[in-house]
């Protein structure tokens, strides 16, 4: 088989992937269901959602792909306490159960614990509401990080009308706050594109993956963080970074040709991390986020610099950002 | 006695070369801590303490063998006179003729040159030789290797005849010690986790990257005595010079080894800049009396460059040197005993004695045929009798630990006891724990 090495070649297959990621994990979520139900423990006492957040919240999810999820539920008016622990008791265990088997359909749990196992990414409507007063009020490094990723949110599985209060205080709390901008900013901005002076690429010199770049953490992650911190700043509440850089450009908060030129490198991008696992045969997670700058051809060459000066551009343009706020 | 213009003048001499003395016997500290620093662990005190122990046994060794072996008087390949040396005797030692320096301190300054060699060998053998090889090895490096290049350059040999310029010793003491170190770590094959099966090389950093910094500039200030010293005198003030060529050298190399790390891997890399330093000092050592402040100041660039592409490499060749010792002191001390054969000028030449202008000051290709010629002599001995010595050593006895050794760290399983006891600490039974079991006993 000819090489696949051409990241343009793949960039369309990107959705195809994710819309298979997103029914995988939805029949997961109803195996789980079912399973409990089988087991005797009971079906779904209140209307809840399962929320994907990180990449396939962004519906931007590689081949391999790790697990960010949560559950949101509705707990009903009145309720007394031994039933609303019981509700409780069945959600604790229907997110252990959904995280579990998506594990075996090849989904690693998030190493930052961001799964429905955690409490923290499970609760009623309530308890989620008072989880964001807080991150808000007391934005120190990890709350910071939390409410990125719950800005990437997307309701994969239930009544997305439960997560709707909770998505609107977000959308309150943090549009146009100054103060948290310049939290969720610096909290992003340490990612290094690795390009250096003269415009040569820095590949890894050592370890297993010598010679290799890291697509995700080097131009992935800082330009999705980019079009995020914009999209955010200015009240575009999208979760996906094609759909914010559409709005951007109709908000007119950056020209309609300069997204359209982030969202081409960003396309091919999203084409080349589909690339990655077939430069290494180890299938293993990490590996996931490297590839071989010496097996692409010399177009996509040239478009990996070309991004990672995008990237670089953005940043920079990110750093500016909360100071247009007054920040 | 009423002192005399002369004897004040050898005294003050003499006190430059006994502080001198000091300061490069100051350089073991420097190694001590750069090894440790750039170590694991597991053998930070096996690392830092066989320092001691090797400074010991070279000491008695040099004393009773390797003084009169380098430059005792004897043939153009050995020096044969002088053993045991006894403190005073000036006549078996017609190399130091000129010197007006008292014979002990000249010996303490020579003993103190022999040391740093086995010291920079003690790289390549590093994370994973037996101690009992520290012992033997220190003796037969002392005795049969360091004497031989040293009497050959420095002891009237046919190098010093050839009037090969190798100033304070980039071939006599860094090349060997490098070379050795090549030898042993061939020998010793990578340290355990250094390789993936596809051959690529995994970093395995130091865990004390301040223990690092400051070896660096133990050192660095270490080594005004290293060659400032070398001028076995002070009243010429000629020792000012080469302090400042010296100087010159080594802060181009640590500038130039960060730049050019920062643009390579687009990182600043601390290590790679300590090793410019070194090998800056290294390249400086041979050329620091002939050349001049610009000369030194190109010198420390290229071996700051150098050095940072040698270290990978030798580490993608498969070959695990894990303080680098043969990038800094091998690569660097060839390109320095080179350098003069460049870079030397006519009045420095005259000056020192020793050789002639280099090929960009009129001397055309003479003066670097000569440094040539006594490098590729110097390493092909060195390297034909370390690798003997060593592959007798590891046949016989065997060079390296067990694995489980290497695993568990050398603190331990050659001193029986961590460097870092509290963080590293073996599996004990705890009181509380005992006594439960020995309850249980009793009822059983």
């Amino acid at each position: 088989m000819r090489p696949l090495n051409r990241a343009g070649e793949l960039a369309p297959f990107s959705i195809v992937v994710n819309l298979i990621h997103d029914n995988l994990i939805r029949q997961g979520v109803l195996l789980a269901v079912n399973d409990l139900a089988k087991r005797g423990l009971g079906t779904p006492p209140v209307p809840f959602a399962f929320l994907q957040f990180g990449s396939g919240g962004r519906s931007e999810q590689a081949l391999i792909s790790d697990q960010d999820n949560g559950l949101i539920y509705q707990l009903p008016d009145h309720l007394g306490e031994q039933e609303t622990e019981k509700i409780h008791g069945y959600f604790q265990l229907l997110g252990a159960t959904i995280v579990a088997g998506l594990e075996v359909a090849g989904y690693p749990p998030c190493q930052g614990n961001v799964t429905c196992l955690s409490p923290k990414w499970r609760g009623s409507i309530e308890q989620w509401l008072d989880q964001i007063d807080s991150w808000v009020s007391h934005p120190i490094w990890e709350n910071a990080r939390y409410l990125l990723l719950a800005s990437d949110v997307r309701v994969l599985w239930g009544e997305s009308a439960i997560f709707t209060p909770v998505h609107d205080r977000f959308r309150q709390l943090l549009a146009g706050n100054v103060f948290l901008l310049n939290r969720l900013v610096s909290n992003t901005l340490h990612y290094r594109v690795p390009l250096g002076i003269f415009g040569r690429i820095l590949p890894e010199v050592h370890g297993r993956f010598r010679g290799a770049i890291n697509v995700k953490y080097g131009i992935y992650l800082p330009l999705v963080n980019c079009v995020r911190h914009f999209a955010l700043a200015y009240g575009i509440f999208a979760s996906s970074t094609l759909e914010r850089l559409d709005l951007l450009g109709e908000k007119g908060v950056w020209s309609k040709s300069f997204c359209d030129e982030v969202a081409a490198y960003f396309r091919q991008i999203q084409g080349l991390r589909l690339i990655a696992p077939l430069h290494w045969e180890d299938g293993q997670y990490t590996s996931n986020s490297y590839i071989k700058l010496g097996e692409l051809s010399p177009d996509t060459q040239v478009m990996v610099r070309q991004s990672m000066k995008l990237a670089i551009r953005l940043q920079k343009m990110t750093e500016k950002l909360p100071s247009v706020f007054g920040g | 006695m009423e002192p005399t213009v002369a004897s004040l003048s050898s005294a003050i001499d003499a006190t430059w070369v006994m502080v001198s003395a000091i300061l490069v016997i100051l350089m073991q500290v420097g190694f001590a801590l750069l090894e440790a620093g750039s170590t694991r662990m597991k053998n930070a005190g096996h690392v830092a303490g066989k320092t001691v122990l090797t400074f010991g046994i070279c000491s008695i060794a040099f004393w009773a063998f390797g003084f009169g072996l380098t430059f005792g008087d004897g043939n153009s390949f050995i020096g044969l006179s002088g053993f045991f040396f006894d403190g005073m005797q000036k006549d078996a030692f017609s190399a130091f003729s000129a010197a007006t320096v008292p014979i002990s301190i000249l010996f303490l300054f020579q003993l103190a040159f022999a040391a740093v060699s086995l010291a920079i060998a003690w790289g390549g053998f590093a994370e994973r030789a037996k101690l009992s090889i520290y012992f033997i090895f220190s003796v037969l490096f002392t005795v049969l290797i360091y004497p031989v290049v040293g009497h050959w350059v420095w002891g009237g040999g046919w190098l010093a005849q050839l009037g090969m310029q190798d100033f304070a010793g980039s071939t006599v003491v860094h090349l060997q010690g490098a070379i050795v170190a090549l030898v042993a770590t061939i020998l010793l094959k990578p340290r355990i986790g250094k390789y993936n099966r596809d051959g690529s090389s995994n970093l395995i950093p130091g865990h004390n990257q301040v223990y690092s910094v400051l070896g660096v500039l133990f050192l660095w200030i270490g080594w005004f005595g290293f060659n400032a010293g070398s001028t076995l005198g002070s009243t010429s003030g000629f020792f000012g010079y080469i302090a400042v060529t010296t100087n010159l050298a080594t802060a181009a190399g640590a500038v130039a080894a960060l730049a050019i790390s920062w643009i390579v891997t687009g990182k600043a890399d601390i290590p790679s800049m300590l090793n410019g330093v070194l090998a800056a000092l290294v390249a400086i050592t041979a050329a620091c009396a002939f050349v001049d402040p610009w000369a030194a100041v190109v010198i420390g660039v290229v071996s700051g460059i150098l050095t940072f592409y040698t270290s990978i490499w030798f580490d993608r060749m498969g070959i695990d040197d894990p303080v680098f010792a043969f990038s800094v002191h091998g690569v660097a001390g060839i390109w320095g005993t080179l350098s003069t054969g460049l870079f030397a000028t006519p009045e420095l030449a005259e000056k020192v004695g020793v050789g002639g202008p280099g090929l960009f000051y009129g001397g055309g290709l003479h003066q670097l045929g000569v440094q040539a010629l006594g490098l590729a002599g110097s390493a092909l001995y060195v390297f034909v009798v370390a690798f003997i010595i060593l592959y007798v050593l590891k046949v016989s006895i065997g060079l390296r630990v067990t694995e489980e050794e290497e695993v568990v760290g050398l603190d331990l399983s050659e001193h029986g006891g961590y460097g870092y006891p509290e963080l590293l600490q073996p599996e004990r039974v705890r009181p509380a724990a005992s006594t439960q079991s020995s309850t249980s006993h009793s009822l059983t």
